[in-house]
């Protein structure tokens, strides 16, 4: 299916119904969303990116990016941050409307120690004694003699149910089946340089082969920075701070914005210090389309294994014994919905859901709490800074449609599917033309780029700042799409009384602060060394 | 509870009324007009005891509304337990429309006993009618070692063992057990 942006835009124009316009308000991301995934951060899914590859000469493909263990302070040594061999990752599409993947990338991971599992061991006068470190020398896309600690992992495609389905090995261009997994930045000692870990880590850039899957994909497994962009301490904090753009125009620094309100700052993104660990996978997109419009539907999961034996004289390869059947334990598709949306008695429910069962979260959307703990929280300051006397800043449109066609359904002519079943994932169009990384707008679709958020989600699509804006009620003003004024009809102004104010974070990102290659996401921050 | 002072006392008023304006005591005269009609509380269909496993939705259950002077869409339902233990007032969804109306139960995760529900039905005179009905929710034990044996025996694609709903019973203290499983003994 071939689109224009011109023929996107009528189509979103001329379909103006319930169910069948929007912006998917996805706000950004979920770090340790849940408590019970709270207690598991090798588990957590804290992002997930979908996206028409960008990277030149890459027309086609679809780049797929699943982030797991938050907030990773970059010094976390000894152990640092590697992923649990206990648990399955997990990818999936669905690319027909029913909420039902049909196609799931999984991923196992195996940690092994050097010397056959025995580990390094120096002589100490005479015996042999194991390092407590996980690597005790330089380590080099040559040489890993050093590494103390090895983790490579396997992958599989399963076609249909993602437990009853056809599983089948991904493997590598010399037909192996295991792929190597890059040592986490420990620091410029070990690795020589930044540069030296970059060219470390892309030498775990694999070229696959998917069964079912005409043309090789790409993999890469390994720790990145945090590409995620919030000002998450202030947020949590009662929204401590003024949320509106505080400058006549993004980063001015001229104070002409909303009274008091904040300056776009670097500095206000407070998990640009961490890294994070990233499964990307990209894969041409007739891999991906099977029968459907062109529009893919996408999430990540992690499960483990229902039962787990705690081993009272645990070994290092031993530390428990799992058995019986998987149990999702994370979730993730449109980022923060577990995070802000979802009720703090059904977060692990969700995290446990699957989209086919959506429906039981409903409420959630229509009746959303988040836009009237914003009112509790600002509506006296507003009225006070602006001389105003607004009775409520919530929209008052309930059910809220234009949130459930938001997070649950998707853009019409941009990323629904030909079937349409509510459920939250990411949905991207695999026939938009990608938007060069130099012709992005942040804002996506709402900044007229067809190519980015709510169109799938790209790095740099700054997904807090357009959910701020939705779920107060930016979609019942019209939107710019294409230099037309477009209508969604979803709500009206009169129900949003600050649906047309900028608010945001204050915690800028855009493309320019990524690469423009697979992975995309950059190299990771190092343990020590500057960056 | 004035509302149930309401339900007692207005029939009585009202008679005592009626029998004033008709001349009651066997004086004659003048009949006058007709008297207004009594109001007459509004009915309930009768709802059965429930027993239910721990966990569990109960619900929802039908019930039936009447008035003689108003039409059952005009009545007020509301529902309440007395013991808020078990089933708090956020856990009682009443629905429906009309004459036919429903109630369901969300007892709290995990807990157990016997409670009156009380579904009060109030016409727009305010005249009100109680039905209560006992509702009993009995713990579902579960075996630890069983559950644990049983799910350790699952593969990876086989069905979870569903735990909501059933009380563990801590069977399985002694780690010796689980020894076969984890296949290293201290030596």
């Amino acid at each position: 299916m071939s689109f224009t942006k011109q023929r996107l835009v009528a189509a979103a124009v001329a379909s103006l119904l319930p169910f069948a316009t929007l912006i998917h308000p996805a706000w950004g991301s979920s770090h340790r969303e849940a408590p019970n995934i709270a207690r598991m951060p090798t588990l957590d899914s804290t992002d997930f990116y979908l996206f028409n590859s960008y990277e030149p000469g890459r027309d086609g493909y679809v780049t797929l990016l699943a982030n797991y263990i938050p907030l990773q302070q970059p010094y976390g040594g000894p152990n640092y941050f590697a992923l649990d061999e206990a648990g399955l990752y997990e990818i999936h599409i669905d690319n027909d409307g029913d909420a039902r993947e049909n196609l799931t990338f999984q991923f196992r991971f195996d940690n092994r120690l050097a010397n056959d599992g025995r580990g390094i061991k120096l002589n100490i006068n005479g015996p042999q004694v194991a390092v407590p470190l996980k690597n005790v020398g330089g380590v080099t896309a040559g040489d890993n003699s050093a590494l103390n600690f090895r983790e490579s992992y396997q992958m599989w495609v399963v076609r249909g149910d993602r437990r009853r389905g056809n599983a089948a090995a991904v493997t590598g261009t010399n037909g192996g089946t295991v792929f190597g997994k890059p040592y986490d930045f420990v620091g410029t000692k070990t690795f020589g340089s930044v540069d030296a870990y970059k060219a470390y880590a892309n030498s775990f850039i694999y070229s696959v082969n998917v069964p079912g899957c005409n043309a090789p994909g790409r993999v890469f497994v390994g720790q990145r920075k945090e590409g995620f962009a919030v000002n998450l301490g202030k947020v949590f904090d009662l929204v401590n701070l003024v949320p509106v753009e505080g400058d006549s125009a993004p980063g001015a620094g001229d104070g002409g914005g909303f009274p008091g309100g904040i300056t776009q700052s670097r500095a206000n993104n407070q998990v640009d210090d961490a890294n994070v660990t990233t499964i990307a996978l990209e894969l041409h997109k007739s891999c991906l389309t099977g029968s459907g419009n062109g529009v893919i539907g996408g999430w990540t999961s992690a499960s483990l294994r229902q039962a787990r034996l705690l081993n009272p004289l645990p070994t290092f390869s031993r530390p428990e014994v799992d058995g019986g059947p998987w149990v999702q334990v994370s979730r993730l598709g449109m980022p923060l919905v577990n995070e802000l949306v979802i009720g703090l008695p059904d977060k692990d429910r969700f995290s446990a859901s699957e989209p086919k069962f959506d429906g039981q979260f409903a409420t959630y959307v229509t009746n959303p709490t988040l836009p009237a703990l914003l009112d509790v929280l600002f509506r006296g300051a507003v009225n006070q800074t602006l001389g105003t006397n607004i009775a409520n800043l919530a929209p008052n449109n309930f059910p809220r449609n234009d949130l459930v066609t938001a997070f649950l359904t998707g853009f019409a002519g941009v990323n629904q599917m030909s079937t349409v079943t509510a459920s939250e994932m990411t949905r991207l169009n695999t026939g938009i033309a990608a938007t060069a990384a130099a012709d992005q707008s942040n804002f996506g679709v709402a900044g007229g780029d067809l190519a980015g958020f709510p169109n799938g989600r790209r790095p740099g699509d700054d997904t807090v700042d357009i959910a701020l804006r939705v779920v107060m009620g930016r979609l019942c003003y019209p939107l710019t799409l294409g230099g037309n004024s477009v209508d969604l009809k979803l709500c009206a102004p009169a129900n949003a009384p600050v649906g047309n104010v900028p608010f945001t974070d204050g915690a800028p990102v855009s493309a320019a602060d990524f690469d423009t290659k697979f992975p995309y996401l950059t190299a990771p921050l190092p343990g020590s060394g500057g960056y | 509870m004035n509302q149930h002072k309401v339900v007692r006392l207005l029939p009585l008023a009202v008679t005592a009324l009626v029998v004033a304006a008709c001349g009651g005591g066997g004086g004659g005269g003048d009949m006058g007009p007709p008297p207004p009609a009594a109001n007459t509380a509004p009915t309930i269909s009768a709802i059965a005891g429930k027993v239910s496993d721990q966990d569990m939705v109960i619900g929802p259950i039908d019930f039936s509304i009447g008035d003689n002077e108003s039409d059952a869409a005009s009545l007020t339902v509301s529902a309440t337990a007395d013991s808020t233990s078990l089933i708090p007032a956020d856990a009682i969804t009443v629905a429906g429309s009309g004459a036919a109306r429903t109630i369901t139960l969300t007892p709290l995760e995990a807990m157990t006993g016997t409670v009156n529900v009380s579904i009060a039905v109030a016409d727009p005179q305010g005249a009100t009618t109680t039905r209560t009905f006992g509702v009993t929710v009995n713990a579902r034990p579960a075996s630890i070692l069983e559950w644990s044996l049983t799910t350790f025996a699952k593969a990876e694609n086989d069905e979870v063992t569903v735990m909501n709903g059933y009380t563990f019973e801590q069977d399985a203290d002694d780690p010796a057990i689980f020894e076969p499983l984890i296949g290293m003994g201290e030596e």
